[in-house]
């Protein structure tokens, strides 16, 4: 056992856990701080200054101010599940990011089914939520929970269904593997990427992501302007930050995935030194998944949000058929050839 | 232990405990996220330090949260009155600790200057306050610095853990104000001259003669506008012959009021209806007499719906009640007031205690329908007066079926604050704050329509220059006006950029409006007979470069939502109202427009040269929520083509009347002649006295007719000053309106109909 632990292989992986979540923790941080300044630069104004060189240290105190706030917890509220909530909700968002591949060794674990493991271990999340809105045993987390579990089932369907075409290309369910499978181009300047083969899951993906996410257009859930802040109403303190840290792991993870996906993940030219070689997959992987993020904010500031009847239908009227033809497409040109 | 040696020791441990504190203090002074109790103008200025100009979010504060559990600074942006007292208490103790209060403007500090029945002198009554901005409203700079105030408060704050704020204070009794105005001199002039007998002639007082000869009490004709008092037995089959016959045709019940005379008369309160006939253009005032020892009359709410909620008012202010209404209950005052604040003999000063928030007949009808279906409890939703989409002093209650709204009440009252009785203890010059306050977003033009009011009870007309400068001075905020609305509206959709897209042109308007009287917001810049002085000498060029780049802005709105799909699906066919029962509501504005009657006071009655300006009425078909967004997208563009004009002939000459009676004589003359100097004296002393008399003025605000009923008793102070404000007939069909619809619906709708609370309350 003490050998084990002291052995090579081990503490590798100690390291790559330990890099892999705290960049990922890092990056989640970062990211509302990203949020802030790209939705303040399409509205026309400077956004976060004061704290910090351009506001960096803005993340950090608002991490720190509610570690620090009083921890409220509703006397009708159900005391074990409202605490519990958010705990469901942020260790399944995070636990999907061990299986996802940062670069070509850069991974905690391949597993042979890792795509199946991502989308279940996140179906579980919503029990965060509406855990978290039944237990405040209030009416604006209680609706928030309800349309939100409406939301994510719906929308959970036509995302797996998405990706079931690009798993008939590639042939397996290990993410590492599905990302070799793209290297190298057609006609020499193409990228192997399942986009050009996908285009029309590429769409059902990306939209259902964003919907699984509870993201503008489709942040019912939580939507400020009806139900004050939807199910995490009743939080505060760190739970409110538990909660808001999950959506952000959230967004990453079906970034990430759509990345892996669909634009190759961490393939890309590579070039230079040694050093570099070593290190620029990585690169092109955070900085596709950065242009889905910077989607992601432009999409939350200009568009209006569904309403809910029109959210659900959307979802089963539109969605659900294509990506069912597609798949009936995909499987009808897979047999042929 | 020696005394050095402890000395040493709590050192080393203030070394540490310091060190840690100011990093804690650090994070909290960095991360102040607010939650803006929002409820009057000063809120709108709170805004406006979100917006671009300003840009709250450089201090780490742009993360409005609306649940108190997750915000830090309770920030009381505007009046609070009695009936919002328990509710602001609730927020505060629902906050997190480490909390804070900051208290903006002059209301939420002292009451400001409503020292009335109905306001908290202070939120300090019943909370602890950290910062407290001083200005009405405070300049959004201000706001800045006492963010930053509070930051440095922060930081050096020693406490490390913090407990229940020991301050907190438990509800008091509010003391009596002392500085109750005595009543004027009895109203026996103003009876006479109501009761003098008068031959009228004209097409309805001849019509009216003939076919009620009965039922007619008095006429009167005064400076334009037909008086008409009847019978109060027969009242409502005379009314419901005016709205139906062909001849009279009058289909919108603009208004209904009370007077009260005192003793002065045998009957001692009049309830007065306005009416207007649109097809004919006609406008007919209609008084029915009530005693004070059966304050009694029919409601004529079966006749007009927007009878409704003026009636609940009539009841509230005056204690008279309307037989037959189907929910007579207090309106603007909360549920424990005590006594009937509009009678003469009410002191303006005597508030009483609220400690509750009532629920809405809706719970008790949705509980009696469930019982008698034989279903489940029904789910009751509370929304507001603290929620993101009923603006701060709206609340809806609704009986919800899931996301749908099976039944819903209304109530209004949360920003009540007294107008009323506030200019009958007014000068009449020292009304004019009090109606930049009505409407606040579009300030200027209550403050026209108001003095429009006091120049008819003279009959004068104001010099061509001052009218210009009112006209587009009222078309940039009737642009502005529609902007915020626009903005706020799209915002409840879930669309937020369209806040800072549409607060940006209206920042460059309050530029303009700024430098011609210092005021952004509240402007006082009309007075009595003109407006207060000339324009700068730049203004022109300034106007112009206006006129070039708010299309600008306009346009890119209208590239963002016009086509975009979900902003279709969210707001076509939502609220469809039809003409019919628009008019029946008593809409006017926008609202109305957006349902297809093209009635625009300017084009109607136009006065100020309105009959010469080009521009057109836009008119909607179906009324809803799309069509009004429309609407108002296009009066933008024509209200820009009316400025255009307007600059163009723009004539030279005086911005004030020369009436010895209304405006100030020359500074010359004070010095060298007796007569101006008197002059002078009893204008300052006395204030402008207009005749004796009764008037209703009116003008095409943002949201529709504006009207100022006023009663002239011949003394500096008016005897009656009622105000029509366009909100409160549109927003009490606001609980019919959304039945049936989905929750999302009703925050849509509620965006679009552009309510204004300082206009709906009064
Ligand atoms: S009157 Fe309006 S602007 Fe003035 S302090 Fe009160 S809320 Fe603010």
């Amino acid at each position: 056992m003490i050998e084990y632990l002291i052995s090579p292989e081990f503490l590798l992986m100690m390291a790559k856990i330990v890099g892999i979540f705290g960049g990922v923790m890092g990056s989640l941080a970062y990211l509302t701080w990203l949020e802030r300044k790209v939705m303040a630069r399409v509205q026309m104004r400077p956004g976060p200054t004061r704290v910090g060189p351009f506001g960096l240290l803005q993340p950090i105190a608002d991490g720190l101010k509610f570690l620090f706030k009083e921890d409220i917890i509703p006397t009708q509220a159900n005391k074990f599940l409202f605490i519990l909530a958010p705990i469901v909700a942020l260790i399944p968002a995070l636990l999907s990011f061990s299986v996802i591949p940062f670069g070509p060794r850069l991974q905690v674990a391949d597993l042979s089914v890792g795509l199946l493991f991502i989308f279940a271990i996140t179906s579980l999340g919503v029990y965060g939520i509406v855990l978290g809105g039944w237990a405040s045993n209030s009416k604006y987390p209680l609706m928030g929970a309800m349309r939100s579990s409406a939301q994510m089932i719906s929308y959970e369907l036509s995302l797996t269904l998405s990706v079931v075409g690009v798993l008939m290309i590639a042939n397996t369910l290990s993410l590492g593997e599905l990302v070799t499978a793209q290297q190298g181009t057609w006609f020499g300047f193409i990228p192997r990427w399942n986009i050009f083969l996908q285009p029309v899951a590429f769409v059902i993906y990306v939209v259902s992501a964003i919907a699984e996410t509870n993201r503008l257009p489709f942040d019912l859930a939580e939507s400020e302007q009806e139900l004050v802040g939807g199910w995490h109403t009743e939080y505060s303190s760190m739970k409110f930050a538990m909660f808001m840290l999950a959506e952000y792991a959230n967004m990453l993870t079906v970034s990430a995935l759509a990345t892996i996906l669909f634009l190759g993940g961490w393939t890309g030219p590579a070039f230079g030194p040694d050093w570099l070689r070593m290190v620029l997959p990585t690169i092109w992987f955070v900085g596709k998944i950065s242009v889905f993020i910077f989607f992601y904010v432009l999409l939350r500031s200009t568009l209006p949000r569904f309403r809910y009847d029109q959210l659900m239908k959307f979802s089963w009227k539109v969605l659900l058929p294509l990506a069912l033809a597609n798949i009936l497409i995909t499987s009808l040109i897979v047999a042929i050839s | 232990m020696k005394a050095e040696e402890i000395e040493q020791k709590r050192e080393h441990e203030n070394f540490f405990t310091t060190s840690y504190s100011s990093l804690v203090n650090w994070a909290r002074k960095s991360s102040l996220w607010p939650y803006p109790f929002g409820t009057a103008c000063c809120a709108i200025e709170f805004m406006a330090t979100v917006s671009s100009h300003y840009d709250l979010a450089r201090f780490g504060s742009e993360v409005v949260r609306f649940s108190p559990k997750q915000s830090d600074v309770l920030m009381v942006l505007g009046t609070i009155n009695d009936k919002m007292g328990p509710v602001l208490k609730q927020i505060y103790d629902q906050m997190a600790e480490p909390k804070w209060v900051i208290s903006m403007g002059a209301c939420a500090t002292c009451g400001g200057f409503y020292r009335a029945y109905h306001v908290m002198q202070g939120i300090d009554e019943i909370l602890p306050v950290d910062v407290y901005i001083p200005g009405c409203p405070p300049v959004p700079e201000a706001v800045l610095d006492a963010i930053i105030k509070l930051q440095q408060q922060v930081e050096n704050d020693t406490r490390l853990s913090y407990e229940r704020h020991p301050r907190q204070q438990r509800l008091k009794i509010p003391e009596v104000d002392a500085t109750v105005h005595a009543l004027e001199r009895p109203p026996r002039a103003l009876v006479r001259f109501l009761e003098e007998k008068q031959d009228v002639q004209g097409p309805i007082a001849s019509l009216f003669k003939e076919r009620f000869p009965d039922d007619l009490i008095s006429m009167r004709e005064f400076r334009g506008d037909l008086s008409i008092s009847i019978k109060r037995e027969t009242a409502k089959q005379v009314l419901r012959t005016l709205k139906t016959d062909p001849d009279f045709n009058f289909k919108m019940l603009l208004d209904v009021t009370a007077v009260d005379y005192l003793s002065e008369r045998s009957a001692r309160y009049d309830v007065v209806y306005h009416l207007l006939s649109l097809s004919n253009k006609h406008r007919v005032r209609i008084k029915v007499p009530v005693p004070a020892e059966d304050p009694t009359i029919d409601s004529m709410f079966d006749v007009w719906k927007s009878a409704d909620w003026a009636e609940r008012e009539a009841f509230d202010m005056f204690g008279i009640q309307f037989k037959g209404h189907p929910d007579l209950r207090r309106i603007l005052t909360h549920s424990q007031f005590v006594g009937n604040p509009l009678r003469r003999d009410f002191p303006p000063g005597q508030r009483t205690l609220c400690t509750e928030t009532v629920d809405l007949p809706v719970v008790e009808r949705a509980r009696k329908y469930a019982e008698s279906m034989g279903l489940a409890q029904p789910q009751i939703l509370n929304m507001g007066p603290q929620h993101p989409a009923m603006h701060g002093t709206f609340r809806l209650q609704a009986a919800v079926d899931g996301e749908r709204i099976v039944d819903a009440d209304t109530e209004i009252g949360f920003l009540h604050r007294c107008f009323e009785k506030m200019s009958e203890t007014h000068m009449y010059w020292q009304v004019i704050p009090y109606t930049d306050r009505l409407n606040y977003m579009s300030a200027m033009m209550n403050g026209v329509a108001y003095a429009m009011s006091v120049e008819k009870m003279f009959g004068v007309e104001i010099p061509k220059r001052a009218q210009y400068i009112r006209v587009i001075l009222s078309e940039f905020s009737r642009i502005a006006d529609h902007l915020v609305c626009i903005g706020t509206n799209l915002v409840d959709l879930g669309a937020i950029s369209n806040f800072w897209y549409s607060f940006r042109p209206r920042e460059e308007i309050y530029d303009l409006i700024e430098s011609c009287c210092g005021g952004r917001l509240t402007v006082s810049y009309v007075r009595i007979g003109g407006v207060a002085n000339d324009v700068p000498a730049d203004f022109i060029t300034r106007a112009r470069a206006l006129l070039q780049s708010i299309p600008k802005y306009v346009d890119d709105l209208e590239k963002l939502n016009r086509q975009n799909r979900i902003f279709k699906m969210r707001t076509s066919g939502i609220t469809a109202i039809s003409a019919e029962d628009a008019i029946d509501w008593g809409f006017t504005g926008p609202t109305l427009r957006a349902a297809g009657v093209p009635y625009d006071v300017r084009k109607w009655f136009p006065n100020y040269d309105y009959d010469k300006f080009e521009f057109d009425i836009p008119v909607g078909e179906s009324g809803d929520v799309f069509d009004r967004y429309l609407v108002r997208m296009e009066e933008i563009r024509q209200s820009l083509r009316i400025i255009k004009q307007a600059l163009e002939n723009l004539p030279e000459g005086p911005v004030q009347i020369d009436d010895r009676r209304i405006s100030l004589p020359p500074k010359k003359g004070v010095y060298s002649n007796i007569e101006d100097l008197m002059n002078h004296f009893e204008l300052i002393q006395d204030g402008i006295i207009p005749p004796i008399g009764e008037v209703y003025s009116y003008w095409e605000a943002a949201n529709g007719e504006l009207g100022f009923y006023l009663i002239s008793n011949n003394t500096k102070r008016p005897y009656r000053l009622r105000v029509r404000g366009p909100c409160f007939y549109i927003f009490q069909a606001f609980s019919h309106m959304v039945k049936g619809g989905y929750l999302s619906d009703a925050v849509a709708a509620l965006g679009s109909l552009n309510i204004v609370a300082g206009e709906l309350e009064k």
